[in-house]
């Protein structure tokens, strides 16, 4: 005994191997080794009160005792918020190497937020009363914090000189509220010192509404010095109908980023960037007030004219961003009075600013209308663009180069000179690489899609990128078959760039593909040829994501030449050469996903494509992953995947190769025609060596297979524990 | 072309190049000393340790190489072992513990990855009691010092 104790001191006393197996238990299991014995308690007790989470009990009792090994906070919601205010005084005055916090304001009320956490006093939020009240004074008042007192600024503030007069001195007067609760209500509020630490390297907030006054408050506290370690900042919105996302002004991201020197992610993606306006917190005239600072410091680097603020962001994530090209623009306030609005041009100096930026998603799913007009990736080094939502019809377009405009603040747009243009385009063509697009468009479904078609037409075959010789695109996906015109597809497989680097082609369809699919095949059936033609195309491929309908699926298994299934990845014409065999991407493919496939055995149809599927499935020697959803599949089709039902020496030999190293199945269906049983199981564990998830709709395993699994296969049980872990573990 | 191994207690083992090149550690002395005939000393695995690793090596020779894993997922999963690696690590746990101490020495990173998920299955879900059971421990906390610990650990048990 001695012995064998003494290796696992061995093995759990090396602090690697004991990481190793710590990343594997819960909270609730390392507490309980902890009660073990003296070797345990030392081991895991560190580990244990490193990650805390806190719910309706509040912070662990213990707490101050530990509080020096806490590194992770994740805050639950609480009964009834009350000790959000006790929690963050207690974290932030104990818990000095806090490096990760996450923390859910989903407890508190609009109200109750800006009363507990933003210092609005009570009088203040909740006077006025009705909805449109609330939204508007959402939209006017953002606070700041100094010790004491909250002080709010409206749009009144268009210069922002009250802004300046605050921070270079007294705060105006005028401006600090009335309330008598004022005095008391900003406790909290004074610069936190340990939470907004320079430990603090990841920051998720979620809330039920108002991230302004929060950004500004935390632009603020990274102003004085705090928040010098952030690395990953996230702001999510909790649903709230009084809040139809936030809108921002570009400047105060940037001024947020830039007082953040290490911040490599910034998502937030409820917030929707708006033109600036004229509310400043902190802005380049005021700059010299901190002149010590981080923030400081790297403005003053960006106003030596050349030399750029060096915002070191690798990751934007945002909502719809404004991206008007015009200097003016006129609009209906909610008055119904017009209002000239200036639209800075100069969008694009947001991403000068950020000339480490490799990913940028916009996600536009709270403006009903098209923001993105314009866009230009010239600064972005290596970017991932995606967008979703809207529509970009001069995305890309070169007839506008925003490239042109003077990357100084301030200056008056302009076109550049026919040679300038030239000039700026060679220039910009060496470090134009693109890797990853993404636009899913907005998804109308196949009824308004049909209407639409013409739009995305426009979008995509304007979207002229896809020609560019040097484009090392590796990811495409769109929103629906109806974003992919034809010709765009005949285009993107003449590109060499395109055949010699595309690793993942995903197709997405966020409607019930099952609900509606007479219409889909009717609409995406002439598709087939295009995307089959565009698939083979792609030498490089690993990775493809399809809705194939019923209907197209004869189509494609059985009928045509250039069927996706007839022959695994077709021969294909290339340059009027005529046919030539061409294996295509059939070795190299490890992850598949159709949807709406179906497998039936109840028609000869159904047999016949299934053939063709499992010949087609039978070439993919790398497949790792394999995930259908269903239109309707039958068991016997499913169980065939990997053994027929009357196997000749021939035919096993092929299906041994099916699935030789497929690793995951997930497979999702209305129609589930009866349950697995044991020797099915048996078959499908024996037949699928490496298959280590397996995933099947509800009830689609007898008791008996499951607990045949649970006893003999574990490594198929991991459907069952899933939900238990991912709340379990964090 | 094989390769000679010599164990702690001096016995030696052929393998084929591409299985002990498993061992990241061994591919590395084998690039750096070159071709050669001269066994390789493996001082800190003993022969009973080493016919084990090597049968793992020999039953994963065609495996893909391992990509680091970059993502900062929290949640992992203990339980996706493979069925052989899972027979593989039925072995009494003195065994257990020397092989993940040789696939740490040797660097072989699915072997290490398969034991220690084994040893965190061992623990998940058990009690105190159950824990000290699985690995033969002594509890040897004062009365006192158990209900103290108890009662700092509460927090942890309904969450």
């Amino acid at each position: 005994m001695h012995s064998q104790q003494s290796a696992l001191e061995r093995v759990l006393g090396l602090p690697e191997l004991h990481l190793q197996v710590e990343r594997y238990l819960s909270i609730k299991d390392l507490s309980r080794c902890c009660q073990v014995s003296r070797f345990f308690y030392a081991l895991w007790n560190r580990t244990l009160w490193s990650k805390i989470r806190t719910g309706r009990h509040g912070l662990p009792e213990f707490l101050d005792k530990y509080c020096h090994w806490v590194e992770s906070w994740e805050r639950m919601p609480t009964a009834g918020g009350y000790t959000i205010l006790d929690e963050l005084d207690q974290v932030r005055t104990s818990c000095y190497h806090l490096s990760k916090a996450h923390i859910s304001f989903s407890d508190l009320d609009p109200c109750g937020f800006m009363r507990h956490f933003m210092g609005l006093t009570e009088e203040r939020v909740e006077e006025g009363g009705t909805e449109v009240e609330d939204n508007r004074r959402e939209k006017r008042y953002f606070g700041l914090f100094v010790p004491g007192r909250v002080i709010f600024l409206d749009n009144d503030d268009n210069d922002g000189s009250l802004t300046r007069q605050w921070l270079h001195g007294q705060p105006p007067q005028q401006f600090v509220p009335k309330s008598s609760h004022s005095e008391d209500a900003p406790l909290a509020l004074a610069l936190p010192n340990a939470f907004l630490s320079n430990q603090l390297r990841l920051l998720e907030l979620a809330s039920p509404g108002t991230n302004l006054p929060l950004l500004d408050w935390l632009t603020r506290a990274a102003v004085e010095g705090h928040l010098q370690g952030l690395e990953r900042f996230k702001f999510k919105l909790i649903n709230n109908p009084w809040v139809k996302g936030w809108n921002t002004s570009r400047s105060s991201i940037l001024q947020f980023l830039g007082a953040c020197p290490r911040l490599l992610v910034y998502d937030a993606p409820d917030v929707v960037v708006k033109g600036d306006e004229p509310r400043v917190l902190l802005n380049a005239d005021i700059a010299t007030a901190y002149p010590t600072g981080p923030w400081t410091a790297s403005h003053f680097q960006a106003k030596g004219g050349s030399r750029r603020k060096m915002i070191p962001l690798k990751e934007l994530y945002l909502a719809a961003v404004d991206l008007y090209l015009v200097d003016e623009d006129e609009y209906e306030d909610d008055d119904g009075q017009t209002v000239l609005l200036k639209k800075d041009r100069l969008m694009m100096e947001f991403f000068l600013h950020l000339p480490r930026l490799v990913r940028l998603t916009f996600h536009d799913e709270v403006e009903e209308e098209t923001t993105i007009q314009a866009l230009e990736l010239a600064y972005l080094p290596h970017p991932s663009l995606s967008v979703t939502g809207g529509t970009i019809p001069d995305l890309f377009d070169r007839a506008r180069p925003i490239s042109a405009f003077p990357p100084c603040e301030g200056s008056p747009a302009r076109f550049f000179s026919d040679q300038e243009y030239k000039e700026r385009e060679d220039q910009r063509f060496d470090y134009y690489r693109l890797e990853h697009f993404r636009n899913l468009g907005r998804d109308y479904g196949p009824h308004v899609g049909l209407l639409h078609e013409s739009i995305e037409y426009t979008i995509l075959s304007r979207g002229r990128f896809v020609t560019f010789p040097w484009l090392k695109l590796s990811r495409l996906e769109f929103s629906s078959p109806y974003s992919l015109p034809d010709n765009f597809l005949e285009i993107l497989s003449e590109q060499e760039s395109i055949r010699r680097h595309l690793r993942s082609f995903v197709i997405n369809i966020s409607w019930n593909p099952v609900e509606r699919d007479g219409t889909v095949s009717f609409l995406y059936l002439f598709k087939a040829k295009s995307i089959s033609r565009f698939l083979s195309s792609c030498d490089e491929l690993r990775e493809i994501h399809l809705p194939i309908s019923w209907r197209d699926q004869s189509g494609f298994f059985t009928v045509e030449e250039s069927s996706l299934w007839s022959r695994p990845w077709m021969p294909l014409t290339r340059g009027g050469k005529g046919l030539e065999e061409n294996t295509g991407c059939r070795d190299k493919l490890e992850i598949v996903k159709f949807v709406s496939v179906r497998l039936d055995y109840e028609n000869d149809g159904g047999v016949t494509e299934n053939e063709a599927f499992r010949e087609w499935m039978a070439s993919l020697k790398s497949l790792r992953s394999l995930t259908i959803h269903g239109a309707g599949i039958h068991l016997e089709a499913l169980i065939d995947l990997s053994l027929p039902s009357t196997p000749s020496a021939d035919t096993l030999e092929k299906k041994e190769l099916v699935c030789g190293q497929l690793r995951e199945l997930q497979i999702s269906t209305p129609t589930w025609n009866k349950r697995l049983n044991v020797n099915h199981v048996q078959r499908l564990a024996r037949r699928m060596p490496k298959l280590r998830y397996l995933s099947l709709p509800e009830d689609a395993i007898e008791p008996e297979a499951e607990e045949w699994i649970e006893n003999y296969c574990p490594r198929l049980s991991n459907y069952v524990e899933d939900g238990d872990e991912s709340d379990e573990e964090y | 072309m094989p390769v000679t191994l010599t164990s702690l207690d001096n016995q030696e083992f052929k393998v084929d190049k591409e299985v002990a090149e498993r061992s990241i550690l061994i591919k590395n002395m084998i690039e750096d000393v070159g071709e050669s005939d001269a066994p390789i000393p493996l001082p800190n695995v003993s022969a009973a340790v080493l016919t084990k690793v090597i049968e793992y090596c020999e039953h994963h020779r065609n495996d893909p190489v391992q990509v680091q894993d970059e993502t900062d997922d929290p949640r992992k999963r203990s339980n996706d072992i493979e069925e052989w690696d899972m027979k593989f690590m039925q072995v009494d746990q003195e065994m257990l513990f020397e092989i993940i101490l040789a696939a740490n020495y040797l660097d072989i990173k699915p072997l290490l990855d398969v034991g220690c998920k084994t040893v965190a299955n061992i623990i998940k879900g058990k009690t105190p009691e159950e824990i000290r059971k699985a690995f033969n421990i002594v509890n040897d906390f004062t009365p006192e010092e158990e209900a103290q610990i108890k009662k700092e650990n509460e927090w942890a048990e309904d969450r």
